[in-house]
């Protein structure tokens, strides 16, 4: 939402009720969101040419079918890679995510001193591998409960913008 | 290329026929020649060039990243061009910010196409290289799907015809009836579509002629309200229709390999060897 008032979109911006209370809290904050509204089911109709945001879960919902012809958004760093972004019949793909991306998280591991690295989830056998080709010790955890899917990342939010 | 590039990726997320089609017309009104009429060879099929294997694409990238972590990328991705396209280690992108400037500027899809056609076996990886270390992310994907005689565009040639067609205000079949005399970068087609020069003549004897879409006609009370001298009536059975001298289907794709009997048959060029554009298969060929 801070970026898409940083690009000068200064309309409401539509929320779909699991956005709220962390919207909210972001506000209580002193975060600058601007305008944010919650939809309202039987205004959806009206809705033409707003941005609606709402969770992944929501986007093939029955929820999202009433908008009127809704450009699917999805901001994610899966995102990058063209077969996610199909899969989830997205059409406007944001690449856009708060996870460390791959230099950073070698970067990071590095700066730490780390004589020894556990990976608790991800792509393990990379990580792995890469640290062992540095010359740190390190190992998967396998932790249970921590996917690789699309689902698992807590902060992919969907962004519905009708044209 | 880049700008070819980005035009593929939109194409591909965009479902709606009307949208492709925009986005098909803005790019050709934009993009000057050859460049344009090199994108549209690309989107019809019409480029010929010696093609990258899988395995020199693999070669290049592994010479520069771990091959452990490549191969790990590779099978999350699952698409090599992609993948090599993620993960390449450009130095442009690096100096983004205007620092570099030994860095050659990326290159058009016209210096792609003209440099294949004309490169050696052996001087393929250099230029590659060269390439894609001065195109983005996207440029990147879509040259090695090009090389690789992989690209996929999402809109059919038909609709590339259709949106060069709407540049001067003809219809899609207008076009047709020139297309099979020309060859990329299609200047003279762009020049008699823009009204900068004459409909583009061809050679051929028997050129070919796009049948017509059939409206079938419901009611009784239709029929009588046609007048018949306004109209050219053509017969459709089912199956799909030829112009048996060329061996063509209605968007202009040979067929004759598909049904070779009535090729055989036909007095007109051998029809070479092409994918039909339709999955329907043919019951009955009318000619």
């Amino acid at each position: 939402m801070a970026l898409l008032r940083e690009e000068g979109w200064d309309g409401p911006i539509h929320l779909h009720g699991a956005m709220e209370k962390l919207t909210d809290l972001y506000k209580r904050e002193g975060i600058p969101l601007g305008e944010t509204r919650k939809v309202v089911a039987a205004e959806r109709k009206d809705l033409a040419g707003a941005i609606v945001i709402c969770p992944p879960s929501s986007i093939q919902d029955v929820w999202s079918r009433k908008f009127p012809d809704p450009v699917t958004c999805f901001a994610s760093g899966w995102m990058r890679v063209r077969a996610r972004a199909r899969q989830k019949g997205v059409e406007l793909p944001l690449v856009i995510s708060d996870h460390a991306d791959w230099p950073d998280l070698c970067r990071t591991i590095r700066e730490t001193g780390a004589g020894e690295v556990w990976v608790t989830h991800g792509q393990e056998d990379a990580l792995v591998h890469w640290c062992g080709s540095v010359g740190i010790r390190a190992k998967p955890l396998h932790l249970l409960g921590y996917g690789d899917d699309g689902e698992a990342e807590p902060v992919a939010a969907g962004t519905e913008e009708a044209a | 290329m880049n700008d070819f590039a980005h035009l593929l990726d939109r194409l591909g997320y965009e479902p709606r026929r009307n949208a492709k089609l925009r986005l098909l017309q803005d790019y050709f009104a934009r993009t000057p020649d050859p460049e344009r009429g090199y994108a549209l060879g690309a989107m019809t099929g019409s480029l010929s060039f010696r093609e990258a294997k899988p395995a020199l694409i693999r070669g290049l990238v592994e010479a520069r990243i771990d091959p452990v972590l490549f191969r790990l990328s590779h099978n999350y991705v699952g698409d090599l061009a992609e993948t090599t396209a993620l993960i390449w280690p450009a130095p442009a992108e690096a100096n983004e910010a205007g620092i570099g400037h030994n860095n050659p500027p990326p290159p058009s899809l016209a210096e792609v196409v003209e440099t294949l056609a004309t490169t050696a076996k052996k001087d393929l990886p250099g230029h590659l290289a060269t390439w894609l270390d001065a195109l983005d992310e996207t440029g990147r994907w879509a040259l090695l799907k090009l090389v690789t005689g992989n690209l996929r565009v999402g809109v059919s040639a038909r609709l590339a015809k259709t949106a060069v067609g709407a540049l001067g205000g003809h219809e899609a079949d207008a076009v047709e009836e020139v297309w099979h005399g020309l060859e990329p970068p299609f200047a003279s087609l762009f020049a008699w579509v823009e009204g900068r020069a004459e409909r583009p003549e061809t050679l051929n004897p028997a050129p070919f002629r796009p049948p017509m879409l059939s409206h079938p006609i419901e009611e009784r009370d239709d029929l009588d309200k046609l007048e018949p001298e306004a109209f050219s009536a053509e017969w459709k059975w089912d199956g799909i229709r030829v112009q048996l001298v060329g061996g063509r289907d209605r968007e202009g794709v040979q067929v004759g390999a598909s049904i070779p009997a009535p090729a055989r048959t036909s007095p007109g060029p051998s029809p070479t060897s092409r994918r039909r554009s339709r999955s329907k298969a043919p019951s009955t060929a009318s000619c």
